[in-house]
């Protein structure tokens, strides 16, 4: 069950105040009642008291009563005379109306009953004197003969089942002297009438009950609701108790304090529904009604995500920080929203420009989606290809595959974030294309790989343009040399024309001597001598020429001599020298044995390059140096400098040395290729080619790496 | 006896149009370079001379331009083993006899060297020439 903020808090004000007020309502009550039950029990006290005091002076009133009665003449000369008129003249039922007695009785000096009358409280007619009273008499001999001897007694009485006041005294004259003539007896009997007098005399309630014989009543007091209980016991005449009182006092300021108290507690059960009303209220005007706003504008925005609604503040406490707070997280929102649209129309831009083809793999669900153009790319209509990996497995090329899947592994393990092959791929119709596919990776917060993102394009017009690239750069590679050899032809010529005018004239000679018959051993052994070093200086050129021509792009490595690929190459330039009177010098620091790993033609091609260009450069100043210097670097490169006279290069002109159809010669005298051509043919055989710009005069320095096979072989023969 | 100076940095040439004209009778010194033929030309009458043209330090074109007085009116043959129509039309202004092209048949040198020893020098001509 959802409890609201609102629940709550009435819920706790209200469970507050309820807990106060039992507190309140316990605390009042054992205090107040305790106090009441203290003044109640000086009440109770208080009226025991004057209701003994009621009873005793009853009793004292027939005692006084009875006195007057004894203590007369009358009654004293009854007792000798008899005379019946005194008895019928005082004990009729008027005097025992008057009285308010019920038994009247008249004893001789002998202890004899010589008259005796006995009323009901109603029956004014009644005159017998019930055995059980004369049985009375009888068991109080003793009293009746002390009061003839002149002591009389008062005191309560149980006579049967009921209770008389009683009181006998002697019967003496009026002069109250003398020996006594009898004794008199008065007695009432304690019945209804008598308790209601008293009850209203003393203005309680009370009732009476016979105790048993000893036990007492001396409870103090008995509470009870609506009433409180005071206990009394009566004794008689031998100071035996004999009857119990229970006195009930009414308790009206008690049940007023109740009824006080209930009131108040109603009341302050009102004040706190009052209360709990304001505060409702004042949750709902001040607070409530506000967050509810707040959560329709939370929902509003949620729903509608517009960030850029703003909470309207209209007063200035903490809810209106937290809306503060909101807005400026709604700025941020916003911000970074317009942030990610505008990087996400750049990704859709990008992909669309890009035009390639886009799959999605959802690590967790394992589920991928590959897009229409990733379809359009394999040939493939919209519902053609299933949106399964192992579309990869089907349609990549077995040789490129191995290589894709452990790029996908690494990326999926972390050890990188993303991967560019090129791959093969077959399409429906079952033809190849190349595709250049781009794979990322994204990451939850630990770094769980948990999507792979892939782009894909087919670039097998790039692929063909690229191969058309490299086959047009071999030609004019091959173009290039061929330039070269053109301008080293005259060159060339010379070599070859050379020692061909040596042959001629040679066979001319042995021609001549045969003719002339004077041709002799000795004759013919030095001119075949001269002709056959000579034809092996032909060939020596001719075959650096072919190799020098020759497309050396297939060749493999090969350890040669560095020596042998400089003087190779100085062999196509040695005629240039000469014949332009350049002032040629090579030095060599360099062992004759030291190996390089290279393609001896493109070296050789480096090389010739950069000496015609050093030739070409100088054959029309007066310093006509060109020098070839050949070092070791840190015994692991060779390093080939070749210097020419002239000032150096001016900066410009070096920051474009290497550029394609970059010339500082005229138009129709390079190509303007040469030395971006070399600059590549170097990196291809793991050689630097560049520009020396801190040398006084123009130095290119080629710095090709030495191979180390001397200590390898050596090792590996002293293992074997 | 005819005189003849072979001016070629190849040795073999060198020996080869030696042991040639030597054989058919003729006076022959050789120099290696145009330096060594000066010096052998200051010592030395010579009738002919016959000179590569593409040599270290000093061209065929040079040492024709070296002669002078008595010198320039001995003609002058280039053997060339690379030598354009424009290094022979130089040649020719400054007073060039003939040319040969290497490889050469070592009898039409001696043609082109009987018919320059029978013409004479075209140099005074030339230079004669306004």
């Amino acid at each position: 069950m959802r409890v609201t903020l609102k629940t709550h808090s009435l819920l706790a004000l209200a469970l507050s105040i309820f807990v106060f007020l039992l507190v309140l309502f316990l605390v009042s009550r054992a205090i107040i009642f305790n106090g009441f039950s203290k003044i109640e029990a000086q009440q109770i006290a208080l009226a025991v008291e004057r209701y003994e005091n009621t009873f005793k002076s009853r009793l004292k009133f027939i005692e006084s009563k009875l006195s007057d009665w004894a203590i007369w003449d009358d009654s004293f000369e009854f007792l000798q005379n008899r005379n019946p008129r005194y008895i019928a003249s005082n004990y009729g039922p008027r005097p025992f109306s008057v009285l308010n007695i019920n038994i009247a009785a008249i004893f001789d000096r002998g202890g004899r009953i010589v008259f005796a009358r006995e009323y009901g409280p109603t029956d004014k007619d009644e005159r017998f004197l019930s055995p059980v009273i004369q049985g009375f008499f009888q068991e109080e001999r003793n009293t009746v003969q002390a009061a003839i001897e002149g002591r009389g007694s008062t005191g309560l009485v149980a006579i049967g089942p009921d209770f008389y006041l009683l009181s006998i005294q002697p019967v003496l004259p009026t002069s109250a002297e003398g020996t006594p003539r009898g004794a008199l007896l008065f007695a009432r009997k304690i019945d209804d009438r008598f308790l209601e007098s008293l009850n209203t005399e003393l203005k309680v309630h009370s009732t009476l009950y016979a105790l048993k014989t000893g036990t007492t009543s001396n409870e103090p007091s008995v509470h009870h609701d609506d009433k409180i209980e005071g206990q009394l016991s009566l004794k008689d005449i031998h100071e035996k108790p004999v009857l119990g009182a229970s006195i009930f006092l009414s308790r009206p300021v008690y049940l007023q304090a109740k009824e006080t108290i209930l009131f108040i507690g109603l009341l302050f059960i009102c004040i706190s529904v009052f209360f709990v009303a304001l505060v409702d209220y004042f949750l709902n005007a001040k607070i409530l009604r506000r967050i509810q706003r707040m959560k329709e504008f939370f929902y509003k925005v949620d729903k509608s995500q517009d960030y850029k609604l703003r909470y309207q503040n209209t007063q200035q406490d903490e809810l209106d920080d937290l809306a503060v707070s909101f807005n400026s997280l709604l700025d941020r929102v916003s911000q970074s929203q317009a942030l990610l649209r505008t990087e996400e129309q750049r990704y859709r831009l990008a992909i669309k420009s890009a035009s390639g083809g886009v799959w999605d793999l959802d690590l967790c669900t394992k589920e991928v989606i590959f897009d229409q153009k990733f379809k359009d790319i394999l040939g493939f209509q919209e519902n053609e290809l299933q949106n399964q990996m192992w579309i990869f497995d089907k349609y990549c090329h077995p040789e490129d595959l191995p290589a894709f899947k452990s790029g996908l592994k690494e990326l999926v393990q972390g050890s990188s974030e993303s991967f560019a092959l090129r791959l093969r791929m077959q399409t429906k119709s079952g033809e190849w294309k190349h595709v250049q596919a781009e794979t990322g990776v994204t990451r939850d917060d630990e770094g769980m790989a948990v999507r792979i993102i892939g782009w894909l394009k087919d670039v097998s017009s790039i692929v063909e343009t690229e191969k058309l690239v490299v086959d047009q750069q071999k030609k004019i590679t091959q173009a290039t040399k061929m330039t070269a050899l053109g301008q080293m032809a005259g060159g060339i010529a010379h070599e070859i024309n050379n020692p061909l005018a040596v042959i001629l004239g040679s066979v001319q000679l042995l021609q001549m001597y045969k003719d002339s018959d004077t041709l002799t051993n000795e004759r013919l052994t030095s001119q075949l001598s001269r002709i056959e070093a000579t034809t092996n200086r032909i060939s020596k050129i001719v075959r650096s020429l072919r190799n020098f021509a020759r497309d050396g792009s297939h060749d493999p490595f090969e350890l040669v001599e560095i020596r042998k690929v400089i003087d190779d190459s100085l062999s196509f330039c040695r005629e240039r020298i000469k014949s332009l009177d350049i002032q040629w010098s090579e030095t060599y620091q360099i062992e004759s044995s030291a190996v390089v790993s290279v393609r001896p033609v493109e070296i050789s091609q480096v090389l010739v390059n950069l000496l015609n260009n050093a030739i070409d450069h100088v054959k029309n100043l007066k310093d006509k140096r060109v020098e070839l210097s050949v070092d070791v670097h840190a015994d692991t490169h060779v390093i080939v400098g070749i210097t020419n006279g002239g000032d150096p290069l001016p900066r410009e002109i070096q920051n474009h040395l290497f550029e394609p159809f970059f010339s500082t010669k005229e138009t129709g005298q390079g190509t303007g290729l040469g030395l971006s051509i070399s600059h590549g043919l170097a990196q291809q055989n793991n050689a630097r080619l560049y520009y020396d710009s801190l040398s006084p005069t123009p130095r290119f320095i080629l710095e090709i790496p030495l191979a180390r096979l001397d200590g390898s072989t050596n090792l590996s023969r002293k293992l074997a | 006896m005819i005189k003849l100076l072979i001016v070629d940095d190849e040795e073999q040439i060198r020996q080869v149009l030696s042991e040639y004209f030597v054989s058919q009778n003729y006076l022959v010194a050789a120099a290696k370079n145009g330096a060594e033929a000066i010096k052998i030309l200051q010592s030395e009458k010579f009738d002919v001379i016959v000179s590569d043209y593409l040599m270290p330090e000093m061209t065929g074109l040079e040492l024709i331009d070296y002669l002078k007085g008595d010198l320039a009116k001995i003609p002058v043959i280039w053997i060339s083993g690379n030598a354009s129509l424009t290094t022979y039309r130089s040649g020719w202004n400054k007073g060039l006899f003939d040319y040969l092209e290497k490889p050469l048949r070592l009898e039409d040198l001696k043609l082109a060297v009987e018919k320059a020893l029978a013409f004479g020098n075209t140099k005074e001509a030339a230079s004669a020439q306004p």
